[in-house]
């Protein structure tokens, strides 16, 4: 039998030791967020049972325009024309990924699932000057008619590329490749300077 | 002693007289105020020679008044720093400031090249072409040495530059580059409406040739009415105002850059210059114009300068450039400069009016009059006035002067318009390049378009910006546009006489008039190549000043139009730009990408010694008390084979393959079949490119009726997904076939040697290990270490060996726990030195052998090309260069000699006496055998497998190292896979 997932579940940041630089008041404040799983799901967005067997299981439909993302709990984002980020709380406890593979199976297996939770690691950048900080590195137009809370979009950001997922006006998560995860704080830390970058845990 | 004597009693909109600063300049220091740029600051001091010129090293003082300077270069801070190359009239004067004029020793006023006047004569126009031709080696041992010291700029540092520098991209529907009286009234027309507005301007203060010379706007003080607008755009949440900002680039699809100086003198988290990219749907260039020189003998004299600049810095600075002039042009705003200058306390001595007729009651007018030449040498003492209708034989007037304001007449700025590929118009009646047809979404206006006169300006400038914001959607009421009294400028005629005596087109240069004739009499008639040989308009200031003049002349000594003579073109940056700005993020320790395994941190804490692998960073080896590199290295393969060891494989490419035709693709991108693998069971592929050359390699797993895991060499992880995707959107998109990128999902571990089973067997009790219940290639879903996992049984060492993959979170866990539970075992982590020893010994290729070139025949795997099915670069195979004989094939290589060691980058040749000759072929991979106590080799000899048994000379030629060796198979070690099983 496998161990409680939570005792070993161990962040590429945790080299970092953020507890020990956190604090400090500033334009933008940086911390890790809340571990996901995430999944990948491939399909085709004009199979009707394909997306019938996606509202099924998880309550939501599927967004169909670019970068749109709907759900809260379990969040939905449309990455390209066959591909979707499903993106749920770690408490899920995988539920919401087991009802999909399995109405996707009794509609006859359209598409894809594909687990990458490991995948990435998700780093929240919040704050007044938070859009400043982000645009030293990505060339996305962070103003909210444009890119308004509650959007996400896949795009490079200072030495990674991020998914981005704007909650609100001011607050922004971004889920990275986990490999890159520590260069890339680092390197927002860096930028961060010009903005008095304060770290939370 | 005053310490600003030429300081005005009052006056001066920029600075604050209640903050007095000190600095100093080539060792002396003076006193001004805040608000003060360095070069008003001079002025105040009195300071007239601040720097020398580029090739005859005369002495040069303040020319301009912003970054069109093409004189006044200094260099600020010291050693580690010392910046160069930066203009006196940008930098802001700061408490303590440290500058120095560039291009003398041991100082500007005391220069050991102008007193020899050594320079000069060794650099006429095209001096480098001419001069240093022959012989060919002096060039290095004695000329450039020589032109270096007296003809360079300022210093480069000594050390890198530890400011901070910034970018940041932006977004907005309008960018007004230029914040004069024109783009002022662009931007509030334009924010008015509603659109999202970026105005940029290079000055401290928005106000343009405002700032220089006052102008009237609504019945009131233009300058106030700027402030009153500025007010208003800074309550606009949509509007971002930037300051000592350069718009200095114009790119494609209408994405601009823009140098910001926030400021000289900073705290650490504010950049030294912020670049910013600004995507603007449309744009109004509002760069205003600058002011044209006059061509006259001298007119490079410290005291010698713009006539708006010394208007600007009495206006803007309180600050008198001299106590009597000389205002000599060809246009009205001679007198304008002439009445502010008297204002602020200047003695008039003369205006000298080129045009005849006409002048004004009130100043001492000259109509019809020129200058002649400058007289002085380290300063401006007088100037002699000539008749411009006159003989040559005439004698002139001489009048006594300490500086010189001329006025040559405005060109428009068009470096950003003709950036953008818009074309230019040549009026000729005016005498003004023009901005034609724009090239980008852009349209110029005020003196960048030739409109000089302040109601034109904030006319054509409202319009601009109404119309911008129209054009990105927005149209909300603006109100009526801003009107001014000032209705004419009266426009300049363009002729420049030349005569004797050295007048000076580029100063930064040092280009004169003759110069650019000679340039013509010589045969040059591009204006692009007379650039590069006279050097004209190739300083820092990149011509502000002087093309318009050049073009003239070259037109006239040529016989020709001025539009037929064309301009240079006009490329980014329009003012330098640090490349510390450029590389804002990019550099410094942690800036790249580095990837980390799941297991970094334990590698880390080990004291592994690192290897770059693409972006990742792996253990090279795990260094221990006492041994050397090689050692341990040994060591760790000798306790791999003889026990069991461990190594972090994370970093391999991993592809989830899912869709009712996977087996239907696998088949096509791979050489072997793979559609016939049963579910639980894996295989080695291998991918072709489409010309026949191995591609990549890897294992493919199937896992479900239509899912299958592959792995792709760490090097080609994002290739390979490159090239399944492609050939599944653009070859095959009938089939249904999902392929997703899962190498950050998953962490993975090899357990290798004979003691693996035993191992594994303790940390999965519930996975049946038995060769007949696990067999070679199989895959099983199994919990490891109390981890959920995936267990593949391959063999990359030759040992005994089994892959555990699990989701990366978990991969230290797995990696700890495998290690303690290896405590009895003696696990021993190893690095990718001891992986690539036993891949040597075990003859696998890696990209060192499939380096693009290789075919599968040529490694000695064309047996795994299926017959009886296609795929991507099977028909290549067929091609004759690719099945004729002599082709370079893998063969193993074992040295005779046992004390023998391989050098880097050798060749195998038939004999040893290292003759040229052309070789049999080269080393692809070599290691110390620790296994066969002797250096062997892979490598890929012209008919390789035929020359098993045969000796032949692995030679250096670099070292002069030769050593024989016997051809062997390239599998040295366990060639029947016996250890395979433990």
């Amino acid at each position: 039998m496998a161990d409680d997932l939570s005792d070993i579940r161990r962040s590429p940041l945790a080299g970092l030791d953020l507890g020990s630089r956190a604090g400090g008041a500033g334009g933008v404040l940086l911390s890790e967020g809340a571990a996901r799983e995430s999944f990948i799901l491939r399909g085709q967005a004009d199979d009707a049972a394909f997306a019938r067997a996606v509202e099924a299981a998880l309550g939501i439909g599927l967004p169909q325009e670019p970068a749109a993302a709907v759900g809260s709990d379990a969040l939905l984002i449309r990455l390209g024309p066959d591909e979707w980020r499903l993106i749920v709380p770690l408490a899920d406890g995988g539920q919401f990924a087991a009802r999909l593979a399995s109405e996707l199976a009794r509609a006859g297996g359209p598409g894809a699932l594909v687990n990458v939770s490991s995948a990435t690691t998700v780093i929240a950048v919040a704050g007044e000057r938070a859009t400043d900080l982000l645009a030293t590195g990505t060339g996305i137009d962070f103003d909210p008619t444009a890119f308004p809370p509650g959007q996400s979009v896949r795009t490079r950001v200072g030495n990674t590329q991020a998914l981005i997922h704007r909650q609100a006006v001011d607050a922004f998560e971004l889920h990275v490749p986990r490999s890159h995860a520590r260069s890339f704080w680092e390197w927002l830390e860096d930028r961060g300077r010009e903005f008095h970058a304060a770290i939370a845990l | 002693m005053r310490r600003q004597p030429f300081r005005a009693a009052e006056g001066g909109h920029l600075v604050d007289r209640s903050e007095p600063l000190r600095f100093d300049f080539d060792g002396h220091r003076y006193e001004g105020y805040q608000g003060d740029s360095l070069a008003s600051g001079l002025l105040a001091a009195g300071v007239r020679i601040v720097a020398r010129s580029f090739k005859y090293h005369r002495p040069r003082g303040v020319w301009g008044f912003g970054s069109e300077e093409p004189n006044a270069m200094v260099t600020t801070g010291i050693r580690e720093d010392a910046r160069a190359n930066l203009k006196a009239t940008e930098i802001l004067l700061s408490d303590g400031l440290e500058a120095f004029g560039q291009n003398a020793w041991p100082s500007v006023a005391w220069d050991m090249g102008g007193a020899v006047g050594l320079a000069g004569r060794l650099m006429p126009a095209g001096f480098y072409y001419k001069t240093f031709m022959a012989p060919t080696r002096g060039w290095s041992a004695l000329y450039e040495p020589l032109i270096r010291r007296m003809a360079g700029f300022g210093p480069a540092p000594a050390a890198p530059d530890d400011a901070f520098y910034a970018k940041r991209r932006i977004h907005a529907d309008v960018l007004v580059a230029g914040g004069g009286p024109a783009g002022v009234a662009a931007a509030l027309a334009a924010a008015r409406a509603g659109a999202r507005v970026v105005l940029a301007d290079e000055n401290v203060r928005f106000g343009g040739a405002l700032l220089r010379m006052p102008g009237e706007i609504e019945e009131g003080d233009g300058l106030a009415w700027i402030d009153t607008a500025i007010a208003e755009l800074e309550t606009m949440s949509h509007v971002c105002l930037l300051r000592r900002a350069t718009v200095t680039g114009y790119y494609d699809h209408n994405l601009l850059t823009v140098a910001e100086r926030p400021d000289d003198d900073v705290e650490p988290s504010t950049p030294a210059v912020r670049l910013w990219f600004v995507r603007a749907r449309d744009v109004v260039l509002a760069a205003g114009a600058h002011e044209r020189p006059l061509l006259f003998d001298g007119n490079d004299r410290p005291g010698v300068m713009s006539a708006s600049a010394a208007a600007g810095y009495a206006h803007a600075y309180g600050v008198l450039a001299g106590r009597q002039v000389v205002v000599a042009g060809n246009n009205d705003s001679i007198y304008a400069v002439a009445r502010l200058l008297r204002g602020a306390g200047v003695a008039i001595a003369a205006v000298a009016d080129s045009r005849s007729g006409g002048g004004v009651p009130d100043l001492p007018c000259r109509m019809g009059w020129v200058v002649e030449r400058a007289v002085g040498s380290r300063r401006v003492r007088g100037v002699l006035l000539r008749r411009a209708d006159g003989k040559p034989e005439d004698k002139g007037e001489r009048i006594a002067c300490d500086f010189v304001a001329m006025a040559g007449g405005w060109s428009p700025t068009l470096h950003l318009h003709a950036q953008a590929r818009g074309s230019l118009d040549y009026d000729e009646e005016r005498g003004l390049i023009l901005p034609g047809r724009a090239g980008g979404v852009n349209r110029s206006a005020g003196a960048a378009a030739g409109r000089f006169d302040l109601d034109g300006c904030l006319a054509e400038g409202w319009a601009a910006g109404l119309a911008a914001a129209t054009s990105s959607g927005h149209e909300r009421p603006v109100g009526p546009p801003p009107r001014s009294p000032n209705r004419s400028a009266g426009d300049a005629p363009v002729s420049w006489q030349v005569g004797p005596g050295k007048r000076f087109v580029d100063l930064q240069y040092d280009v004169t008039a003759a110069d650019i004739e000679l340039a013509a009499r010589e045969g040059y008639q591009s204006v692009e190549h007379v650039k590069r040989y006279t050097a004209l308009g190739m300083g820092t200031d990149q011509g502000k000043t002087s093309s318009m003049a050049g073009l003239v002349l070259l037109s006239e000594a040529l016989g020709r139009p001025v539009a037929r003579t064309g301009t240079t073109t006009f490329r980014p940056p329009y003012t330098p730009v640090p490349i510390a700005a450029m590389a804002a993020g990019l550099v410094g320790e942690g800036r790249d990408a580095l990837r980390r395994t799941a297991a970094d941190d334990w590698h880390e804490a080990q004291g592994a010694v690192f290897t770059a692998a693409g972006l990742w960073r792996r253990p090279r080896y795990y260094p221990r008390d006492g041994m050397e590199e090689v050692e341990t290295i040994e060591a760790e393969v000798r306790e791999t084979r003889g026990g069991v060891g461990i190594v972090d494989v994370g970093t391999l490419g991993k592809v989830d393959i899912q869709g009712r035709d996977a087996r239907v693709f696998l088949d096509l991108i791979y050489a072997n079949r793979i559609s016939t693998l049963g579910i639980g069971r894996g295989r080695y592929g291998l991918m072709l490119r489409e010309d026949g050359r191995v591609f990549d390699d890897g294992v493919i797993m199937r896992l479900g009726e239509h899912h299958f895991y592959l792995t792709t060499t760490t090097a080609h992880q994002h290739a390979v997904m490159q090239h399944i995707e492609f050939l599944l959107q653009t070859v095959w998109p009938e089939l249904e076939v999902y392929a997703s990128d899962v190498t950050e999902h998953w962490f993975a571990a090899a357990l290798a040697g004979p003691g693996s089973r035993a191992l594994l067997g303790r940390a999965a009790p519930e996975l049946d290990l038995s060769d007949a219940a696990f067999p070679m290639m199989a895959v099983r879903a199994a919990t490891v270490a109390g981890l959920s996992a995936l267990v593949f049984r391959m063999s990359y060492s030759g040992e005994l060996s089994y892959e555990i993959a699990v989701p990366a979170d978990h991969g230290l866990a797995l990696w700890t726990r495998l290690l303690s539970e290896g405590r009895e075992d003696d696990l021993t982590p190893y690095g990718t030195e001891a992986m690539g020893v036993m891949r040597i010994e075990k003859g696998h290729v890696t990209h060192a052998e499939a380096d693009g070139r290789t075919t599968p025949d040529d490694l000695g795997l064309g047996r795994m090309v299926s017959a009886d099915k296609r795929g991507v670069g099977k028909r290549s195979l067929d091609l004759p260069a690719l099945r004729q004989k002599g082709r370079r094939q893998l063969v193993g290589l074992s040295v005779i000699d046992t004390q023998a060691r391989i050098p880097p980058g050798c060749q195998v040749a038939e004999s040893s006496d290292m003759k040229p000759a052309p070789p049999l072929g080269h080393i692809t991979s070599f290691c110390y055998s620790p296994t066969f106590g002797r250096a062997i080799a892979l490598a890929l000899v012209e008919n390789g497998r035929a020359r098993t048994g045969q000796t032949v000379h692995i030679t250096s030629p670099m070292t002069g190292l030769s050593m024989a060796a016997e051809v062997v198979p390239p599998v040295f070690y366990d060639a029947q896979g016996t250890r395979l099983h433990g």
